[in-house]
């Protein structure tokens, strides 16, 4: 009997020439990443009776650190400032060679971008969208933080083999359509819980044909539908993003051809139209549609779910040349330096601040209202990863998620929009 | 054994709202403000001891430690239809046990007296009279909890503790 990805690589990393679905493992990490994060755990260890915080670490080299959430400090939060000079000083002091500060964009696209990570590799973080790196065919999951403490002293945590079900995405992503839609059409259809405690392998035409930005947003989003891995293939779009970060040799992981599955799910990407999940969970996503007469005031396009160039390159084409409506703001947080310096050559972000959109430095900012604070009652469009209520800053403020294309219409009208009429095909 | 009033919450009740991340200036006095958006009573009233049954996917989605303020509150367990991993992971760790029972949300009310065995997974609707069964724990959950949460597990285990605290 074979094995799906999920179980290959936790059969590698846990020394067991096979496992199966349900198996308890122990496993090595190969890389644990921490955003702000890393303050708690350096508590949790002084928690523990440690007088200096985090007092070892089983490997500097599989340890990063990037400053993200407060980037730089905002808003008079000297909390935040001391937590970073905290977390400097706690790099230093265990001589961490990759420490990443503010001003080098947000984690889940830096640490793609850093060349650290490889297909195959088994990756934690205490963020629950550390499963985004699943579209570079790595195993990447969520942690606490306290289970983080354990894997920098120990480089090893236990794993429940999960069972892995396939999504088939059929046809083919129209310009109105991306990884977002994709997404939210999987909550809609099989509900939050379709992956609950489960890996996703997602194959088919459409992913063949989607770009790696697409796929990033998908696995990024995947937790949402309570999966623990989110698998793609690796293909040449993969091979190409690695090689530009200095990774050289691509092992990508396939499952056996025999490999078992708990179910099989499809989607046809012909049969969907722009999608929004509505306040404040995924478990109700209609048609943006239907949804016109939601008048908005904020409208997000960023973050790490979408603050790609594609992301960006959609919402330049869509405002070129109109303007953000005057009851709207429109935010637009770049995925990272990198992808704003590539969004600058463009003439992407020209367009979008002629229309009137505020770009931000890249941060994990607006998707978690430390930029753009809702006031009470007011109702914004995100293409971020979350709409859950006070996510934005004010437990008032009601949050709709959609695409980059629908978030940019619907700035452009002022309210909910079904971005077909402003793509070009 | 855990024993005390149960209080009610339905499906899809998120980690990110439990705690309330939104508003910064209530962060610090979370403990008075913990599940307001679902029940207004609960923060006032909670005692040791209490049990929380909610629907399906409790815990959705995210990391944050909810687990841990409804632990400081007093809550002596948790038991949902299905819950999310990575909060179930972290409840479990910071000593607060999560039970998965399909079915269990309609067969309690808000106030009902209860008792539940974690080990045994047994739970005891005292005000109906029923008993039910929850699916099994993992051991090393079981195991964690036994040691009073991660952190002890963790100054336990010789080993490690030997490398915690320099000389």
């Amino acid at each position: 009997m074979g094995m799906t990805i999920a179980e290959k690589i936790l059969a590698h990393k846990a020394n067991l020439p096979r496992v199966q679905a349900g198996d308890f493992v122990n496993a090595s990490i190969d890389l644990i990443m921490f955003h702000e994060s890393m303050f708690l755990t350096n508590h949790i260890f002084e928690e523990a009776g440690s007088k200096i915080g985090v007092p070892r670490v089983w490997n500097k080299d599989k340890v990063v650190i990037v400053l993200d959430h407060y980037a730089p400090p905002m808003g008079k939060n000297a909390k935040a400032a001391n937590q970073h000079a905290k977390i400097r000083s706690i790099a230093k002091r265990l001589d961490l060679p990759h420490f990443i500060d503010v001003s080098t964009g947000i984690c889940h696209q830096v640490l793609p971008e850093s060349g650290l990570l490889s297909p195959g590799q088994l990756v934690v973080a205490p963020d629950s969208h550390t499963t985004l790196y699943g579209a570079l065919n790595v195993a990447s999951t969520g942690i606490g933080e306290t289970e983080a403490a354990l894997v920098l002293l120990t480089g090893e945590l236990w794993f429940m083999v999960p069972p892995t079900i396939r999504i088939r995405v059929e046809g083919k992503l129209p310009p109105y359509l991306s990884g977002k839609d994709v997404f939210l059409e999987a909550a809609r259809q099989f509900g939050p819980e379709v992956a609950q405690y489960k890996a996703i392998e997602w194959y088919g035409p459409a992913v063949e044909s989607m770009s790696l930005d697409d796929k990033m947003c998908i696995s990024n989003q995947s937790v949402e539908l309570g999966a623990k891995f989110s698998f793609f293939l690796g293909d040449k779009k993969t091979e190409e993003f690695y090689k530009q970060h200095g990774v050289k040799e691509c092992n990508f992981v396939e499952p056996d051809t025999d490999a078992v599955y708990e179910q099989e799910y499809i989607i046809n990407t012909e049969a969907i139209e722009p999608l929004v999940a509505v306040p404040h969970s995924f478990s109700e996503v209609r048609p943006a549609a239907e949804l016109t007469g939601v008048e908005i005031q904020q409208a997000v396009i960023g973050g790490c779910a979408n603050g790609r160039l594609e992301d960006l390159a959609i919402a330049s084409s869509i405002l070129e040349g109109k303007r953000v409506a005057s009851s709207v703001r429109l935010i637009v947080t770049p995925a990272s330096h990198e992808v704003y310096l590539n969004a600058l050559a463009k003439g992407y972000i020209e367009k979008l601040v002629k229309a009137g959109a505020i770009v931000t430095n890249s941060c994990c900012g607006p998707c978690i209202g430390n930029i753009g604070t809702l006031a009470d009652g007011e109702v914004c469009l995100t293409s971020t990863s979350r709409n859950f209520k006070g996510r934005m800053g004010n437990p008032k403020g009601i949050i709709y998620l959609g695409s980059p294309a629908t978030a940019a219409a619907s700035a452009v009208t002022g309210r909910i929009t079904d971005p077909r009429g402003y793509c070009n095909a | 054994m855990v024993n005390g009033f149960v209080w009610t919450l339905g499906d899809n009740v998120n980690s990110e709202s439990i705690l309330m991340s939104g508003e910064e200036e209530r962060r610090d006095r979370v403990v008075q403000h913990v599940l307001e958006f679902y029940d207004p009573e609960f923060a006032k009233k909670v005692q040791q001891g209490d049990v929380i049954v909610a629907g399906k996917n409790f815990g959705a989605s995210s990391g944050r430690p909810a687990g841990e303020i409804l632990r400081k509150v007093g809550v002596g367990a948790l038991i949902c239809e299905s819950v999310g991993n990575v909060f179930y992971r972290n409840t479990w760790n910071i000593g607060l046990p999560v039970l998965k029972c399909p079915g269990i949300r309609s067969q309690f009310n808000k106030g009902d007296k209860i008792e539940v065995d974690i080990f045994k997974g047994i739970i005891k609707n005292l005000t109906s009279g029923k008993t039910f069964e929850a699916e099994p724990t993992e051991p090393i959950l079981l195991e964690i909890y036994q040691e009073g949460g991660l952190i002890n597990w963790i100054i336990k285990r010789k080993n490690l503790y030997a490398t915690i605290d320099p000389a």
